[in-house]
This record gives C-alpha cells, sequence and structure tokens, in this order.
C-alpha cells in the first residue's frame, strides 16, 4: 500500500479529492482532519486516505485470511475474530438508513468489522458473515466471504449522505451475478386468455440471486 | 434508543408504522402500557414483533400542539422495496419492466420485455440472461413470481 496513510505529502496533493463545500464539521482531531497537514493522531476510527488500488489490497489481505502475496500481516484467528460475531444473541441492530457509520439492521459486531449475520433482517443483500464498513463521507466496502467477492466505493459526499449510494451500489453489484446457465427452454402455445390472470404489479424486496430471501422482513413490526 | 428515549429515526414507506401515524422523530413512550424509558432496543424491537394481524398500541410523544399521541399498529409483514415488475398484455403477449429504484436480471426500467411461455404458469425471457418467470397463486387470492426459480430465485409478490 504505497498511498494510504493520515496524511498526504506534498508531491501527492494533487490527487486528493476534496469532500464537498459545506465541511464536515466537528473538532480538528475528528475525521475531519486536514489530511494535507501531517498529524499526530492515528485514529482508529477514521482519517485515513487511500486510493481503490492500496484499499483492493488491504481488502484481499483480509478476504485471504491476514495474508497477501506471501506476507503474512494478521494471524488467521484475528481475522476470525475481526469478522465473527462478538456480541450476545440478544443484542440486535435496528434501522435501514441510520445515514451514520455502522451496522444496520440484520447486521452486528465483530471485532473489525459490521457483519450480515441475519438475512430475515437484513436490508442488504450479501451472503451470511459478509462484513463491511463506511466512512461518514461515502466511503464504504464490503467483503464477501463466500462469493470471494470485494467491493469498494470510494465517493465524497455530504457527511451522512452516503447510505443511498452504498445501497444502490451494493444491490447493483448483486444483482449483477449471473446464475449457472439454465439453458434456454422450449416455447409452448398457451391460451391468451389465461395471460389476464398474471397481469399486476410485482415488488421484489430484493434484486440479488444470491439472498434465497422470499422476502425482506426488516424490522420490528413483523 | 437515544438519551434512555426511544426515538423514531426513519420510517419505511406504507409500513404498519406509516399507515398508523408514527413519524421520523417521535419519542414513543408506551409500548402497551408499558414505559419504555431505559427499556433494552431489543427488548423494544421483541415486544413490538409478533403474529400478523394482531396489534400493538404506541404513546407517542411529538412536538407540536398535540403532545401525547395514542396509536394503534397492526403488524403486518414489512416489504422494502428493491424493485417492482409490472406485468401486462401487449399485443397478446405478456410483457415486463421493472418499474422500481433498480434493475432486476433482464429486467430494466424504461425497456419492457416480452416473455414466451413455457408452460401454463412459467415463462422466460428470449434473450439476455433468459430469466425464467414463474407465477403462483396462492389459496388467499394473493399472487407471488418467482424469477429463475430453484436455488436461485427471486420471489416477489403482487401487490394490486
Amino acid at each position: 500500500m504505497v498511498d494510504t496513510g493520515f496524511s498526504v505529502p506534498p508531491s501527492k496533493l494533487s490527487r486528493l479529492v476534496d469532500p464537498p463545500s459545506g465541511g464536515w464539521g466537528g473538532p480538528p482531531d475528528s475525521i475531519s482532519a486536514d489530511v494535507a497537514k501531517p498529524t499526530v493522531l492515528f485514529s482508529g476510527g477514521g482519517g485515513l486516505a487511500s486510493t481503490a488500488a492500496d484499499y483492493l489490497r488491504f481488502c484481499q489481505m483480509l478476504l485471504n485470511g491476514g495474508a497477501l502475496d506471501g506476507v503474512r500481516i494478521l494471524e488467521p484467528v484475528t481475522v476470525r475474530r475481526m469478522t465473527a460475531n462478538a456480541l450476545p444473541p440478544q443484542v440486535r441492530f435496528a434501522g435501514i438508513n441510520s445515514g451514520i457509520v455502522g451496522p444496520l439492521s440484520g447486521s452486528t459486531w465483530g471485532l473489525g468489522f459490521a457483519i450480515r449475520s441475519d438475512p430475515k433482517m437484513s436490508v442488504v443483500p450479501g451472503s451470511l458473515g459478509s462484513f463491511m464498513w463506511m466512512g461518514a463521507g461515502g466511503t464504504y466496502f464490503w467483503i464477501d466471504p463466500e462469493q470471494q467477492l470485494i467491493a469498494i466505493q470510494l465517493v465524497q459526499v455530504a457527511s451522512g449522505t452516503g447510505a443511498s449510494f452504498n445501497a444502490g451500489f451494493r444491490n447493483l453489484a448483486y444483482g449483477a451475478l449471473r446464475i449457472p446457465d439454465q439453458g434456454v427452454p422450449v416455447p409452448v402455445t398457451i391460451d391468451r386468455t389465461a395471460l389476464e390472470a398474471f397481469v399486476g404489479t410485482y415488488r421484489f424486496a430484493s434484486v440479488s440471486s444470491r439472498d434465497l430471501q422470499t422476502e425482506f422482513g426488516a424490522s420490528a413490526f413483523r | 434508543m437515544q438519551g434512555g428515549k426511544l426515538k423514531v429515526t426513519s420510517i419505511v414507506p406504507d409500513a404498519p408504522a406509516a399507515r398508523a401515524g408514527v413519524k421520523t422523530n417521535d419519542i414513543i413512550s408506551n409500548l402497551d402500557g408499558e414505559s419504555t424509558r431505559e427499556m433494552m432496543l431489543g427488548d423494544a424491537l421483541a415486544k413490538m414483533r409478533g403474529p400478523v394481524g394482531s396489534s400493538i398500541r404506541l404513546d407517542v410523544r411529538r412536538e407540536g400542539p398535540e403532545r401525547e399521541i395514542e396509536m394503534t399498529v397492526v403488524r403486518a409483514p414489512i416489504r422494502i422495496a428493491g424493485t417492482d415488475l409490472r406485468v401486462e398484455i401487449k399485443d397478446g403477449v405478456l410483457q415486463v419492466e421493472a418499474t422500481g429504484a433498480l434493475p432486476v436480471l433482464d429486467f430494466e426500467p424504461g425497456l419492457p420485455i416480452a416473455v414466451v411461455p413455457m408452460s401454463d404458469d412459467t415463462f422466460f425471457v428470449d434473450a439476455g440472461d433468459h430469466t425464467r418467470l414463474a407465477f403462483l397463486h396462492d389459496d388467499t387470492g394473493g399472487a407471488s413470481l418467482s424469477l429463475n426459480p430453484g436455488p436461485w430465485q427471486i420471489k416477489g409478490r403482487r401487490i394490486n
């Protein structure tokens, strides 16, 4: 990872994407810190500048269970703890569009990430055990070990407005996964008056073939 | 939970709470007469869930002239709209178009596709990924549509 750090050196400033005008607010040592200046705060919660290529390597290391290109960064047990539920089963998250970072309905916390843990309550497609995190400025990534999928979204939008981008990106990514070839059926002729029975509007809670969900049972009143 | 209060952060459109009149930023002070003060969110959610058709009483506090409001929410399955498929008859054949925010399989908004029968109640798209459609009517008069029925199916329910 050659382009990742808590500050961006002057030689790379021309590649830095500005956050939207209007500012992010917050105290100077928060995630809104100016990454164009050197910092002494290496926050565990935010403030990193990176690139898609670099972050892909980071994610690939996690997907590999802690190693990349023959170099071990994390022990497998560490990655497992980061990506497995660390909370008692009675703790649940609600909300489908929080506008802030963190787990949503149907997911839980590991020691490193938010994990998709309950497909019946989940509002996003993906395999059980997929893990993710997002940033206040619209950055978002998830890793789906079952599908061997890494997705990274690097956008900069006003703080707290990234949720719709996240949901759109995730749905479109899973919606684009093809299913195994089913072959081409043989057409038949049916009575055209029978077609009337099928007319209507059908609502699909998910656009993903990878969900195996009959419907999203989001949230509370169910 | 915010400051020990159960606060509504967002509303699912057309879902039971929305139909009962619950609004964003409402504080739910009582659930079936039980105070939610210092209640764990998980416990509150467990209390709100229940059999379809049963109801729960909410006492809601809201800014404004009518500060204390009592509402009754009738429980029902909640579906978050991923997308809708509109099925019509055009020129004597069945035609399908996505009308929601997202495309699904071979169906995209603004691009209606005719589907070809492969049995009395199953059809397929004679192009693209050859998405299959299976219509099913249930005993209660409802209808559903499975796309690519089987292990990869995506299931939708008729809403009109």
